[in-house]
């Protein structure tokens, strides 16, 4: 039962009526009333949405695709900070031709009939604009086709449908309360806040594949400002960052807790004296925020097979793993204590899918081991590229599923899965770590600039001397120069299992701009030697 | 909540019509099924908060469907004795049923205002009071200031001056009185009690001569107050000198502290007597408020804050509207009873209300001016008087809201006459001036502005402060002689039309019995 | 087109005609409960894109959406917003109610952020921001071009990449006063329907091994202006490419450079921003900026280095939205007309918002906002790129900067990297190609260290977002002293 045209002026000639039954109501708030609960629809998964993708499939391959995807998405978001709350939603539509291996796209807000034809035509003509031009070779890596699955991201709450508002604004004000308790500190604008995504998003392609998700994305802000006669700056708490999480992400967090902890820290460090840096190279300890900020940047960009290969050269630059195919099982990535997998599996993970943009559900797989570079971030197409390299090793010719987009108005391009930096064998923490350093230094969530081959970085963050194991002063405007393969080659110790932290991290890619989440789960570390320099101290 | 049934029930309406079409996809913002369960509240924070959403929501629906914005009503002086609807206590209940664990382990030192505040929304006098008790405990004997900011804290608590925290209703200063006369003697020093006694008079409102029970709290304080001093020795007098109720006196003797607090007591609670002196004439009444004044401080009859008794300075104006005679500069006029309006053109860009919830409907009204709560308190004032003039002093801004072009001192007095009329209030005079200013060199090219007469005159020499540094402008009375008259209020608004009102009264009946 | 066209919105067009969003509004409007106010703000874009790399396209695509943001209002001031993209009754009228329970429980009173109501400009003139060659640009036309670019790389041996976009965006924000409650002469803030194209063309072209990199771009309003020099941007990344290889290492210190006009638009970016401040010289703006000194008790304002000479009186930055290559999407309530900032090295005017306008008594010059300096001129000289390099003794010539980030706000130094051609210049010649740097400067130094000016010519400065404005800018080339590259990057 697809939805013609005329079905569709039925039901505008029915709003109107409902819309005339209803402004009988007067007031503002009256309009508001009425009685029973409306079930929470998964219209998703309704078979009338398989047949929109179908009928553009249908429309493409009589147009002459090879092959053909197509993802619906329907996203609705829901931001509330203290003083405002914002609901979006958007229903897209993107339809992706092959023709003689040639890309073609089309997309638009309209999910009826007609508008899926249109698409596929669409796609058909702009990829075979480009298929009068010289042949290019596509071959897209098997993958076995889901076939009428659905799969809904397993959270406790999902935060549209089994939380209220009003539960939310009273967490946040409660947030806000609880510091106005705590004269020395007062939170930063736009802070506390909270983010809640919901898509639903189908996929089909001509290769018989259907399938359907419900993901979820939430994310929240708490910036807390300390001002004393010592110290005056500000920090923010890091256990609400974007997350495969619903509502009980703030609700099952002791969130109160966690600033209360945050504030000592605050207070504490303020207490501390502070000193001006002296540039030279150090032993460092990091804390796993500032290992994440390192990783996403160097590997979690640089192993994306499709940038090392110069398909983003005109934009976000190319990779220092510039010869990717020979450098596979070879190249010393860092220490030999450095091992790095990626997923979109792991629960509550920031790209964790059941299916990919390719409709290919994603393996775990192991970029570095022990130090070597093991495997790049693919695509069906890009995997085909190492099909060579992959036989060699008598390894499968897969994709690892990082097809992605933020939406199906935007076309899937590779973007990083979960990336998780293995712990070390011992039980050992920042403290531990800063504890063994001896002399040396200690930074907390260092923020990096890398370049546009993820090669050379600058990292800026809370610096701290080291002094018989214990920190013993902050050092002022302190910039860590690095290039990323001596970095982690610099790699001598690991914080153990019980210190992973994960975060959630955003990243932007391509022309035209996309932008996605991923996470990243690391212990602290320390590093051999890091150069150390005074950022604004011109040459 | 209510609500979120009422609202997704409509959007299922809409839902069932189209919405539920399976190609149209949407959720159509379908708001979740969800009502809060405060029984999932694990801290006292989150209760607090949800107390204060409820009494926002009871303000918003209040308004949005009686349409009746509450500065517009006539003042409600028993305000503070309202309960509020039953909601709001359910919820602070429901919520400390759930936070019970919480609210044993919080931290009093940071928390114990947030726990009472919940307390006391829950009706939970007793338990409030233990927080409060336990805190004061927790104060070390020699930290005076402490447990005196304490004290200022809980009075303000329990009086409803809620700080950032929702203010609770009914009021219970009686608990706090308790609680604090019982602590008050852990201050080392007599003049540290008796400044926490003044702490209580003020907290209890500023004018106590009306025989209601706040007159009879502040008796029985004063009366303490006494009893405290009758015993005073030489050197606790000494301790006095420069500090609390008695100002700069730099050798204070226990005959000079009694009369100081016979000063007190005659000053707050012989308000309304003194009003006998005002209908002998208005240079007595003026006279008698001064002696008590000084009595009360030590300072010197003519240090008195306020203009009263001044003879009120003619108003320069270049644009005049709604007057009643020619030429207009006569105003205030001689023989009438007139209020003089300091309007500050800048405040129509910021005003907001008082209420915690403003129905934003009247707020383009203020921006249309500023004019609206002080037109309605004007109003009232008019309509119980006829016979008074409401002259509104103000300077150009060389806009009105936003309206850049052409916009002459003409059109900008206009503007704000028509602000004032749709507010009802139908006889005023408004006295429009060219703001006197000028303009730093280009490029720079900023306007700075410069005091202006009439301000600078009705400053008197500095006793009385320059609208242009208060935020909303202030008003005086001027009586038939052109005496300018006070009503221990800066402003007419609400909650102070009375106090004008008492005055005018007494000047009118003052008028009929020389006739 | 029929009521129910418009309704399911399968008319096909790339964007919403002024019609349609007047249409969005008053349907908005007819579900509204309680008078008050709605207001929508509409934004509706369609793109054209082809990327290529490798010396193959790789991708064409043709992409539309819109966002239509319904702001419901029953009372006036706070109130609150709902996004949707879909315009069919059933999803205006869920949205309109949203938007009022929304308001009803979330719409705080005192929102410090309210700006009062403003009536409904009209735009200020501005010079022509659309072009039918834009729109008109079609797929097949885009891969001709991109086919033609990639031709003299691929015969080089070397490999091309780019990205070609056009683009069509109209917005309009809509609402309904309710005049019961105003004196009759204002309703709430508008925009009028205005609807703009922008085309954008740059391509990287790398060698083989990756060891040479060299870039070329251009961006505008209309495709006129750059369609006739794609040939020539392929063949300057191609020589760029080519100079470009085999990079010698040199050792990080101050050179004197020569930036070629998109170095010098990506060090400005940082310099144009300063230019604007929400209320410049008030109390209330918390950041400085580099335009602030100290406080003045006596006019309670800030003393500003208004009218003081603050880079080489050679320099001049103004805009004239009336200048052909110029034209910008002016707000109804900007300042109409040109605006200088700097000239003769003289800061003359910064860039503010409404509220410093309300701040200020400021009648006489009445409420504006004064735009930002998204779009600019750049005044130069005569000395032309060859002239330049012939007359240097020991200095770098850049080709463009990137990854370009602030490190101080009051000296607006920034660091970042040199990208696509850096070469080192001995007695006059261009010598050898050079390893990329990271610099740490400001354009504060630069533009007082300047020794040549060349030909300001338009450089590539388009918006990333869909919808975003149009943000042209006419830069000349620029020799400068003592310019600070602090250390090396091994990165091509």
């Amino acid at each position: 039962m697809s939805l013609s045209r005329r079905d569709l002026l039925k039901i505008t000639i029915k709003a109107g009526a409902g819309a005339a039954v209803l402004s009988g109501i007067p007031g503002p708030l009256l309009a508001q009333l009425g009685a029973a609960l409306p079930e929470p629809g998964q219209t998703i998964r309704d078979l009338a949405v398989k047949e929109l993708a179908l009928r553009a499939i249908e429309a493409a391959r009589d147009a002459g695709a090879n092959y053909v995807d197509v993802r619906l998405t329907h996203t609705r978001q829901r931001h509330v900070g203290t003083h405002d709350m914002r609901d979006v939603e958007e229903l897209v539509v993107g339809v992706r031709s092959l023709v003689n291996g040639y890309w073609g796209f089309a997309a638009s807000r309209l999910w009826t009939p007609d508008e899926m034809a249109r698409l596929g035509r669409e796609s058909v003509a702009q990829a075979r604009a480009l298929a009068i031009g010289p042949v290019r070779e596509v071959d897209l890596a098997a993958a076995p086709a889901p076939v009428d699955e659905h799969w809904t991201m397993p959270v406790e709450l999902d935060p549209l449908e089994d939380v209220s508002v009003d539960e939310v604004s009273d967490i946040l004000d409660g947030i806000e309360y609880f510091v106005r308790v705590h004269p020395a500190f007062r939170l930063l604008p736009g802070s506390p806040s909270a983010h809640f995504v919901v898509q639903d998003k189908a996929f089909a392609s001509s290769e018989g594949a259907y399938c359907t998700q419900r993901l979820y994305r939430t994310q929240g802000r708490v910036e807390l400002e300390l001002r004393t006669r010592e110290a005056s700056f500000a920090r923010g708490l890091d256990t609400i960052t974007p997350a495969g999480k619903g509502w009980e992400y703030f609700k099952r967090q002791p969130l109160r807790e966690q600033i209360a902890r945050l504030m000592e820290e605050m207070e504490a460090e303020a207490k501390l004296p502070v000193k001006p840096v002296e540039v030279g190279r150090y032993k460092v300890v990091c804390d796993a925020r500032t290992i994440v900020n390192l990783a996403a940047p160097t590997l979690g960009v640089a192993t994306q097979l499709d940038r090392a290969l110069g398909y983003e050269a005109n934009s976000g630059g190319t990779s220092y793993l510039n010869d990717p195919l020979n450098m596979l099982g070879s190249f010393e990535a860092g220490s030999s204590l450095l091992t790095l997998t990626a997923n979109r599996s792991e629960p509550g993970g920031a790209a964790t899918v059941q299916w990919d943009d390719e409709g290919v559900r994603p393996d775990d797989f192991t970029i570095v081991h022990e130090g070597v570079l093991q495997d790049f971030q693919t695509t069906r197409e890009s995997a085909a590229w190492l099909a060579d390299t992959y036989t060699k090793a008598s390894r499968a010719v897969r994709s690892h599923g990082c097809a992605a987009a933020p939406t199906a108005v935007e076309v899937p391009i590779t973007h990083t899965p979960n990336l998780r930096i293995a712990p070390g064998k011992e039980a050992l923490d920042f403290d531990d770590l800063v504890a063994g350093l001896g002399e040396g230094l200690a930074v907390k969530d260092m923020k990096v600039d890398i370049d546009y081959q993820g090669l050379n970085g600058l990292g800026q963050g809370n610096v701290y001397e080291v002094k018989n194991g214990k920190r013993v002063a902050r050092i002022m405007g302190a910039g860590f120069l690095f290039r990323a393969p001596q970095l982690w080659k610099g790699l001598v110790a690991l914080g153990g299992e019980g210190s992973l932290r994960r975060f959630g991290v955003e990243s932007s890619k391509g022309e035209p701009e996309q932008v996605t989440y991923h996470t990243v789960t690391a212990p602290p570390a320390v590093f051999e030697e890091f150069t150390v320099i005074d950022p604004k101290r011109k040459a | 909540m209510r609500k979120t049934r009422l609202v997704s029930a409509l959007l299922l309406a809409t839902a069932a019509l189209m919405g539920a079409r399976p190609a149209a996809g949407q959720q159509l913002f379908k708001t979740s099924r969800a009502q809060v369960d405060l029984s999932t509240y694990t801290n006292i924070f989150d209760c607090l908060s949800a107390v204060g959403r409820v009494l926002d929501e009871l303000d918003a629906k209040e308004y949005y469907t009686t349409w009746v914005w509450k500065d517009t009503l006539p003042p409600d002086l028993d305000e503070d004795k309202r309960h509020y609807p039953p909601i709001v206590g359910e919820t602070a209940r429901a919520c400390l049923k759930a936070t019970t664990e919480d609210a044993q382990k919080v931290p009093i030192k940071t928390s114990w205002h947030v726990l009472a505040n919940l307390y006391l929304h829950a009706g939970m006098e007793d338990s409030a009071r233990a927080v409060v008790e336990r805190r004061l405990a927790a104060v070390p004997q020699d930290s005076t200031e402490v447990l005196r900011q304490l004290f200022t804290d809980i009075l303000f608590l329990f009086n409803g001056q809620g700080l950032w925290f929702p203010r609770i209703s009914p009021t219970r200063l009686e608990i706090a009185d308790d609680i604090v006369l019982d602590n008050v003697g852990r201050l080392p020093t007599l003049d540290a009690r008796l400044q926490v006694y003044m702490q209580m008079l003020v907290t209890g409102g500023e004018d106590f001569s009306r025989d209601n029970e706040r007159g009879a709290r502040a008796r029985r304080l004063l009366a303490r107050m006494k009893t405290q001093l009758d015993s005073i020795t030489e050197a606790d007098a000494q301790g006095l000198a420069n500090r609390g109720l008695v100002y700069d006196d730099m050798r204070m003797t226990p005959e000079k502290a009694r009369e100081r607090l016979q000063g007190m007591s005659s000053f707050f609670l012989g308000r309304v007597a003194r009003l006998d002196d005002l209908r002998v004439s208005t240079p007595a009444y003026s006279e008698a408020t001064r002696k008590v004044f000084s009595q009360a401080t030590g300072q010197p009859p003519e240090a008195y804050p306020w203009p009263l008794g001044q003879k009120a300075p003619q108003l320069e104006g270049d644009v005049w509207l709604g007057c009643e005679q020619d030429p207009c500069e006569a105003y205030p006029r001689p023989g009438r009873i007139s209020i003089v309006a300091f309007h500050v053109p800048e405040a129509a860009l910021r005003t907001t209300t008082r209420e915690r919830v403003v129905p934003n409907l009247l707020r383009p009204l203020f921006h249309e001016g500023a004019c609206a709560e002080r037109a309605i308190s004007l109003r009232h004032l008019q309509e119980r008087f006829p016979e008074i003039d409401i002259i509104i002093v103000t300077r150009t801004l060389g806009r009105y809201h936003y309206a850049k072009e052409g916009v002459t001192p003409e059109r900008e007095a206009e503007f704000l006459l028509e602000c004032f009329k749709s507010h009802g209030l139908n006889r005023v005079v408004i006295s429009m001036t060219k703001t006197p200013g000028w303009r730093l060199p280009e490029p720079d090219g900023r306007w700075v502005m410069q005091p202006f007469a009439n301000w600078t005159n009705y400053s008197f020499g500095g006793i009385w402060t320059d609208p242009d540094r208060e935020q909303h402008g202030s008003d005086l009375i001027v009586d038939q002689e052109g005496y300018v008259l006070n009503a221990f209020v800066r402003r007419v608004y609400r909650n102070s039309e009375e106090a004008f009102a008492e005055i005018i009264k007494v000047l009118l009946e003052r008028e009929k019995a020389k006739t | 087109m029929s009521e129910a066209a418009r309704n399911n919105g399968t008319v096909d067009l790339p964007i919403l005609s002024e019609a349609e969003c007047r249409q969005i509004l008053e349907r908005a409007h007819a579900f509204a409960r309680g008078g008050g106010e709605t207001a929508v703000s509409i934004k509706s874009w369609w793109q054209g894109e082809l990327r290529w790399a490798r010396n193959r396209a790789s991708l064409a695509s043709d992409r539309r959406n819109i966002e239509v943001t319904v702001h419901r209002n029953p009372g006036g001031g706070g109130g609150a917003e709902v996004t949707t993209n879909q315009i069919d009754d059933a999803a205006l009228e869920s949205a309109v109610r949203a938007a009022e329970w929304i308001t009803l429980r979330r719409a705080r009173p005192n929102d410090p952020s309210f700006v009062p109501k403003v009536r409904a400009y009209s735009r200020p003139p501005s010079a022509p921001i659309w072009s039918d060659a834009t729109i008109g640009l079609d797929t097949n036309a885009r891969a001709e071009i991109v086919r033609r670019m990639i031709a003299p790389a691929e015969a080089a041996g070397l490999y091309s990449a780019g990205y070609l976009e056009v683009r069509a965006v109209a917005t309009a924000t809509y609402t309904t006063a309710y005049r019961d409650l105003l004196l009759g002469e204002y309703s709430s803030v508008e925009a009028p329907y205005i609807r703009w194209t922008q085309a954008q063309c740059s391509t990287t072209v790398r060698d083989t091994t990756g060891m040479g990199s060299g870039w070329a771009g251009l961006s505008s309003y209309d495709w006129e202006r750059i369609g006739s020099q794609c040939d020539a941007l392929a063949e300057r990344a191609i020589q760029k490419c080519r100079a470009s290889r085999n990079p010698v290492a040199l050792e990080p210190g101050r050179y004197t450079v020569i930036l070629e006009p998109q170095a010098v638009a990506d060090l400005m970016e940082v310099f144009m921003a300063s230019l604007y401040r929400e209320r410049p010289e008030s109390r209330m703006d918390r950041v400085g900026g580099p335009w602030r000194l100290a406080f003045d008790e006596a006019t309670q304002m800030y003393v500003t280095k208004l009218g003081l000479k603050v880079v080489d009186e050679r320099i001049t930055i103004e805009h004239d939205p009336m200048d052909p290559r110029l034209g910008i999407i002016m707000s109804p309530l900007e300042r109409p007309g040109p605006v200088t900032w700097i000239e003769k090295g003289v800061l003359k005017r910064l860039g503010h918002g409404i509220n410093k306008a309300i701040d200020e008594l400021d009648g006489v010059n009445g409420l504006h906002t004064l735009r930002r300096g998204t779009a600019y001129r750049m005044s130069g000289g005569e000395t032309s790129l060859e002239e330049m390099i012939r007359t240097t003794r020991r200095g770098l010539l850049v080709t463009r900067f990137s990854n370009v980030k602030e490190l101080d706000n009051k000296s607006l130094l920034v660091t970042g990297l040199t990208r696509d051609g850096l070469w080192l210049i001995e007695n006059g010649e261009i010598t050898k190609a050079v390893k990329n740097f990271r610099f740490t400067e400001s354009p504060l130094f630069m533009l007082n260290n300047i020794e040549q000016l060349g030909e300001p010519v338009p450089v590539f400065r388009p918006t990333k977002k869909e919808d975003g404005e149009l943000t042209p800018a006419i830069v000349p080339p620029i020799k400068a002293r003592d310019f600070s590259f602090t250390s090396l990057a091994d990165v091509v």
